[in-house]
């Protein structure tokens, strides 16, 4: 890993990362998925999260009533299921809203750069 | 070792940190992750989980006091990080200024184990009544009686508030008067007081009353602040002569021979001189310091 103290560039990219990680993780919490199921999920769309930050983060949305979870036993050993309950579902809404308009907003800034 | 052990090992080094109802529910889901993450690497590596891999997997995945911090929902600020630098400083110098003061006993021969039993240790109950002072202000900040309101600094570092300077000189004016009749007062209180707090006449004669046409001068230098409502670069000049012909006297006081009759009463009032030289020596380097500031600002003289 690149040492943020030699290269801020590298912190403020990990900083933009973190901005968007709870997006990320609740956009595709839409249908049942255990941590790693949803790692490989976010990695297969570009989004690699290491496993020690994305297993907090499930239990943290989950203790902050965004989504709900249950066990399952289907091979190996149990899993624990996240999903996004009604809260969640509404805060994604919200925060979706929310990066569009910043997106847009964000294309315009950037445009005189280009 | 069994690699499943090493990560039992480590979950239960994780979940210790945590609230006890969540200990079971995940453990058992850290466990299943952690054995999924680790089959993973062995099937990326074409061999099978072995001591160096699981250990190199647990070292990646976090510490297990960061793991478990990170399980925990932010908690609450004791030291601001804007107010962290200070604290640290007011702690560190605090200490030390105890030991300062405390340690010339070992040097007269006290044992250091007694010192250290007693004043060195007891030195720390500096940094336990900042935590106090920390966590009470972490409390009253919860409630939101802490807001910070944002007020202007003084705009003119060379203006003067009347009213304030004006209270201050009045009192001036009193403890002045108090202390040039300090000699007489003395005179009239009880035999024993009277004979612990007896002037040294050499020193009445000799050193005492130049402090007078001083305090007139330092007195007069504020009266002119407050008439012209600001300090003029002459007044700060001659503030600052007036604060050197002090630190001057006073030390004159220190080192010329016996202030009072009584040795005891002799050696109280000159470490209390000494502390007076101290403070007026720090008082010239701030003024000094900010006059800097100003002329790098490039702020006007007048």
């Amino acid at each position: 890993m690149v040492d943020p103290r030699e290269n801020p560039g590298a912190k403020l990219e990990l900083e933009l990362r973190r901005g968007v990680l709870v997006l990320a993780v609740l956009s595709q919490l839409r249908d049942f998925q255990y941590g790693y199921s949803l790692r490989q999920a976010l990695a297969g769309r570009g989004m690699a999260i290491e496993e020690g930050t994305l297993y907090p983060l499930l239990r943290r949305l989950e203790g902050q009533g965004l989504l709900a979870s249950e066990w399952r036993i289907d091979e190996g050993p149990p899993r624990r299921y996240y999903r996004l309950n009604d809260a969640g579902e509404a805060l994604l809404a919200e925060l979706t809203a929310f990066w569009n308009a910043q997106v847009a907003t964000m294309a315009g800034l950037l445009e005189g750069d280009a | 070792m069994d690699v499943q052990a090493v990560i039992d090992a480590y979950v239960t080094d994780v979940v210790r940190r945590l609230p006890v109802k969540q200990r079971e529910g995940l453990a058992l889901e850290m466990r299943g992750l952690l054995a999924e993450m680790l089959d993973d690497r062995a099937a990326a590596s074409g061999r099978a989980a072995d001591d160096a891999m699981v250990l190199e997997m647990l070292r990646g995945f976090g510490a297990p006091a960061e793991v478990a911090a990170r399980y925990r929902a932010p908690g609450a600020v004791i030291v601001p990080p804007e107010q962290t630098r200070a604290f640290a400083w007011t702690v560190v110098v605090g200490v030390a200024l105890q030991w300062a003061l405390s340690l010339p006993a070992v040097f007269d021969g006290q044992p250091l184990a007694q010192w250290w039993f007693g004043h060195g240790l007891g030195a720390l109950w500096w940094p336990g009544f900042m935590v106090m002072l920390s966590l009470i202000g972490m409390g009253l900040r919860g409630r939101r009686w802490l807001a910070p309101v944002w007020k202007p600094r003084l705009v003119d570092p060379d203006r003067v508030h009347r009213g304030w300077l004006a209270f201050g000189l009045s009192w001036y004016a009193v403890a002045v008067l108090a202390m040039a009749c300090l000699p007489m007062l003395v005179g009239q209180l009880p035999a024993p007081v009277a004979q612990a707090l007896a002037f040294d006449p050499q020193f009445l004669h000799q050193r005492a009353w130049l402090v007078l046409p001083l305090w007139l001068a330092d007195f007069a230098t504020r009266a002119w602040a407050l008439r012209a409502g600001r300090w003029t670069r002459a007044l700060r000049r001659w503030d600052v002569a007036t604060s050197i012909a002090f630190i001057a006297l006073l030390l004159w006081w220190i080192l010329g021979g016996p202030m009072f009759q009584s040795a005891s009463a002799d050696s109280v009032a000159k470490a209390a001189i000494a502390l007076v030289a101290f403070f007026i020596v720090v008082d010239l380097a701030v003024k000094w310091h900010r006059g800097r500031g100003q002329r790098s600002q490039g702020l006007p003289a007048r």
